[in-house]
């Protein structure tokens, strides 16, 4: 694993969780700035867990945009687990709420997919960075932010784990300026 | 983060938790230590045990 000016070089071997990823987003990417948040990015990472959804951010586009969307996650096998009305789907994420699209027949695992809310998920959509596989790219955020979001708002006692394992994992490559930055802002979405 | 393969000691925890986090720890050290197709390997079993019912490659 190479971490250098923002990029992640991993010679993984693939395993079926990545490749499904990397078909959902290599269609999603077509349409939308995106970035893998939580939990899906410390198993891309080498974490030997497993998770039920993958979390992801896409940038605000117009309707027109969605509905190009929506039309290649269907033809692609994919489907949505909220709706199967496309103008609901967008209201839904308009109205700040998550969808979940999931492979034919299949519930987990799904992607839940939303609008960025509050200052760090937009930073985690600027900010992103590149993970190179040897079938793709993945997009996550930086490694700081990913370790201050699972240190301070932990959802639970395997986020306090992934915090723990970046650290470990990246031990004397992390930017402590940023680490911090992004610490006070947990801080400060916590105190909301 | 490069592949020098070396003998990394996993700690006892004293307790569950402390045990489960040395372990994580260590496993974090294992990846810095050994090549991405050593341990991704190793990944792939462990999640292909869990998820190769519910995922379908693609075709």
């Amino acid at each position: 694993m190479l971490f250098e000016n923002n990029t992640i070089k991993i010679d993984k071997v693939p395993n079926v969780l990545d490749d499904l990823v990397l078909e959902f987003t290599e269609i999603l990417g077509k349409y939308y700035k995106y970035v893998i948040i939580s939990g899906y990015v410390t198993i891309l990472l080498g974490r030997t867990r497993a998770t039920e959804d993958i979390d992801v951010l896409i940038e605000k586009r117009n309707g027109e945009i969605f509905s190009k969307l929506w039309k290649a996650l269907l033809e692609n096998g994919f489907y949505c687990l909220n709706t199967e009305n496309m103008n609901e789907a967008l209201s839904y994420l308009e109205e700040g709420l998550a969808i979940r699209f999931a492979k034919t027949a299949t519930v987990i695992p799904n992607f839940e997919v939303k609008f960025p809310k509050n200052e760090l998920e937009h930073q985690a959509l600027k900010e992103r960075i590149k993970v190179e596989l040897p079938k793709g790219i993945i997009f996550i955020p930086k490694i700081e932010q990913q370790i201050a979001v699972k240190r301070i708002l932990p959802a639970s006692e395997k986020d306090v784990e992934d915090a723990i394992y970046l650290e470990e994992l990246f031990k004397g490559k992390l930017n402590k300026e940023k680490l911090n930055h992004y610490i006070e802002l947990c801080k400060k979405l916590k105190e909301k | 983060m490069q592949k020098t393969e070396r003998k990394i000691k996993l700690i006892p925890g004293k307790t569950p938790k402390e045990d489960r986090i040395n372990f994580i720890k260590f496993w974090a050290n294992y990846i810095r230590t050994h090549s991405d197709e050593d341990w991704s390997k190793q990944q792939k079993i462990l999640l292909e045990g869990q998820y190769s019912k519910l995922i379908k490659p693609k075709s």
